[in-house]
């Protein structure tokens, strides 16, 4: 197959790493309210080394679809940069960048066009990136379709009359036709049935070995992180608090709120009772005080230092905590 | 109210149809299943296998292209499949109520929680306005809503989905129902509310002695809440039996592969992707006969292809539709 103007990236490099990267939302002020601020995202830093899969975990209104929206160029971020293979994002131009990076999105149903058919969709990309040869498409096409397991009679038809898993596997194939380097999964799994999120886990995990691909991969399920990931990412409140090899930060979590996460899933083992639910008292404030953990109002362990002191990281082995209890006096 | 059985919510043989083209597609086929007061049914499956569809007939709100059939159907010692039966709407939000999945969009965004809390218990007849205001203070206490007569006056926006769906709760408590239909009510929410939102079923339950029937595709959550469990597949409940008995010793092949494909967490060592089933399920036409699971069972026998398969007894309390469960002794529960 002829290679789709390969764009040049240097393999030495991390396939994606993260400096600082702040996103801030002003609302307008009116007459009668002041502008208001919500940092969506909060000094964000994170490396992806190439074919690793990163689990980024965290409850909603962390911050990691924004982050997904600035990774993938739908957002630029307020301050910090973004580095794609060593090479900093906002120089790379639009289209080149649909070569390196694609999204896949947690709702296949609402991220496909109705009134589409899957050949139209998936042709789509290609014709963009100006593929006229018909007869290349075609291989193209072929080709994704094996590679993801969609019956090649699915082409023609509109993605109404498809099920939720295969429809999320044409988004994969969409995400996958333009052989892109790293694929941003958001959710990808969590609207699907647990038989079909099995397969589509091992479709995603095939994919990644056969075609070298660089995931990172979101969900708010820390048995799926556990199915998937090499390292898991916890996030809360734009800030990524606890980041390690996924067998260390899901079996001996450090943090506070990792601690609770773990506890909160329930495993499907007989006998356990519900675990005791932790009281949330102003998880909904987002106008946080800047010189605090942003954990402390809900943790039980919080003492003085974390409501007045912002917390630094503290590496641990392998794996990197955001939290003053482990702060070295 | 004549209390002759300790059953608050009887179904026997329940079958819904719709005709597609010329097909008459079966969406649930002979559901029968009891809960008594103060029991928590939990009904699991995948999209699609009939579970919502059980649970609308059970209100009477089956969408209208539907066709209903049911042998009986008793809700806390009313026969709704006499000839005398009352109109279902004289039952729902009083005798049998339900919480919905998606609390955002269950609500009127146009109205206040008073409005709409009050709403059920006016019209039932309950009591007056004041009585019905009084009542939602007490139980959005309940639920865990603090202020509640700053919530009254609030509108939906103005509270998160947590809140929401306690208020939903708490509205489907206004006239002291004794059953309580929940479908799929933590599947919008965060993984620490899911755990609140268990957790004040569990108590609400022990407080108001509800006969529960918990709709939801997540075996995690079956484990903590359930007492008894049926398990349905392609409109049918494949295995019923006790929560404990069910997920420790699953006897049909789809109970099985549905619970290796369930991703774990305690797994100490890094565990390999969760076995997948293969193939989708097929939708069934009236007339078809055999296993339904036939296609993607790894243990099919010519067998399986015959005449209807019945429930064959485990233990006691543990029936499972499959031929190859127990040892004999069909008992065919209809």
């Amino acid at each position: 197959m002829t290679e789709l103007n390969p764009v040049k990236y240097s393999q030495d490099e991390p396939a994606l790493r993260c400096e600082a990267v702040s996103k801030v939302y002003l609302s307008k002020g009116s007459l009668f309210s002041k502008r208001s601020m919500m940092i969506a995202v909060d000094c964000f830093s994170l490396k992806v080394t190439k074919k690793r899969c990163v689990a980024l975990v965290g409850e909603s209104g962390s911050g990691k679809s924004t982050l997904i929206r600035m990774l993938s160029g739908l957002e630029q971020p307020t301050r910090g940069s973004i580095f794609l293979f060593g090479r900093a994002m906002h120089s790379i131009p639009r289209r080149e960048l649909a070569k390196l990076v694609q999204p896949v999105f947690q709702d296949p149903a609402g991220s496909l066009n109705p009134k589409h058919t899957i050949r139209r969709i998936l042709e789509g990309p290609l014709l963009t990136h100006a593929v006229q040869d018909r007869m290349e498409r075609q291989r193209r096409l072929d080709r994704l379709l094996e590679l993801t397991q969609i019956p090649k009679k699915t082409l023609d038809r509109k993605p109404h009359l498809l099920s939720g898993g295969q429809q999320q596997r044409i988004m994969i194939a969409r995400a996958l036709i333009l052989d892109p380097q790293i694929v941003l999964l958001d959710e990808p799994t969590s609207a699907l049935d647990v038989s079909v999120q099995a397969q589509i886990l091992g479709l995603l995990k095939a994919l990644q070995e056969s075609l070298n691909l660089t995931y990172l991969f979101i969900t708010h399920d820390l048995a799926v992180a556990n199915a998937i990931a090499d390292e898991v990412a916890v996030m809360y409140k734009g800030q990524i608090i606890e980041h390690g090899p996924c067998k260390q930060v899901l079996h001996a979590p450090l943090h506070p709120y990792t601690r609770e996460l773990k506890d909160a899933s329930l495993s499907i083992a007989p006998k356990a009772s519900l675990p005791d639910p932790i009281e949330i008292k102003s998880s909904a404030d987002t106008g946080h005080k800047l010189t605090a953990c942003r954990f402390s109002s809900r943790c039980p362990a919080a003492w003085s230092a974390c409501r007045n002191e912002e917390p630094q990281v503290h590496m641990i082995g392998k794996q990197s905590v955001r939290c003053h209890l482990y702060r070295t006096p | 109210m004549t209390q002759l059985s300790p059953n608050v919510l009887e179904l026997n043989a329940l079958s819904v149809e719709v005709k597609e083209g010329e097909q008459q597609l079966v969406l649930v086929d002979d559901v029968s299943f009891t809960i008594s007061r103060g029991e928590t049914l939990c009904l699991v499956g995948e999209s699609g296998c009939g579970k919502s569809m059980t649970a609308l007939s059970l209100l009477g709100l089956c969408p209208d292209p539907c066709q209903v059939f049911m042998k009986r159907l008793l809700i806390d010692g009313i026969n709704m499949t006499s000839s005398r039966a009352p109109p279902f709407s004289t039952l729902r939000g009083d005798r049998i109520s339900a919480v919905f999945q998606d609390p955002m969009n269950a609500l009127n965004p146009l109205l206040t929680i008073r409005r709409q809390m009050t709403e059920g218990f006016i019209h039932h007849d309950k009591g007056s306005r004041r009585e019905a205001g009084e009542k939602a203070e007490y139980l959005l206490e309940r639920v865990g809503i603090g202020d509640p007569v700053l919530r009254l006056g609030q509108y939906p926006h103005q509270l998160s989905g947590g809140q929401l769906q306690r208020i939903l709760i708490a509205t489907a408590l206004m006239c002291d129902p004794a059953v309580l239909i929940a479908d799929e009510p933590t599947t919008a929410l965060d993984t620490s509310l899911r755990l609140q939102i268990l957790r004040l079923f569990q108590e609400l339950q022990s407080i108001f002695e509800l006969g529960l029937l918990f709709i939801t595709h997540d075996l995690g959550v079956v484990t903590h809440i359930g007492d008894r469990v049926a398990v349905m597949y392609s409109g049918q409940v494949i295995e019923t039996g006790s929560v404990h008995g069910v997920l420790q010793n699953p006897a049909h092949p789809y109970t099985q592969s549905l619970l290796m494909c369930v991703p774990r967490l305690e797994s100490r060592f890094r565990q390999k992707l969760p076995p997948a089933i293969p193939g989708i399920v097929s939708s069934y036409t009236k007339g078809m006969t055999g296993c339904r699971f036939y296609e993607r069972c790894t243990q099919a026998m010519g067998e399986c292809q015959k005449g209807r398969i019945p429930f064959r007894e485990i233990d006691s309390a543990h029936n499972s539709r499959c031929l190859l469960s127990g040892d004999g002794g069909f008992t065919d529960n209809d």
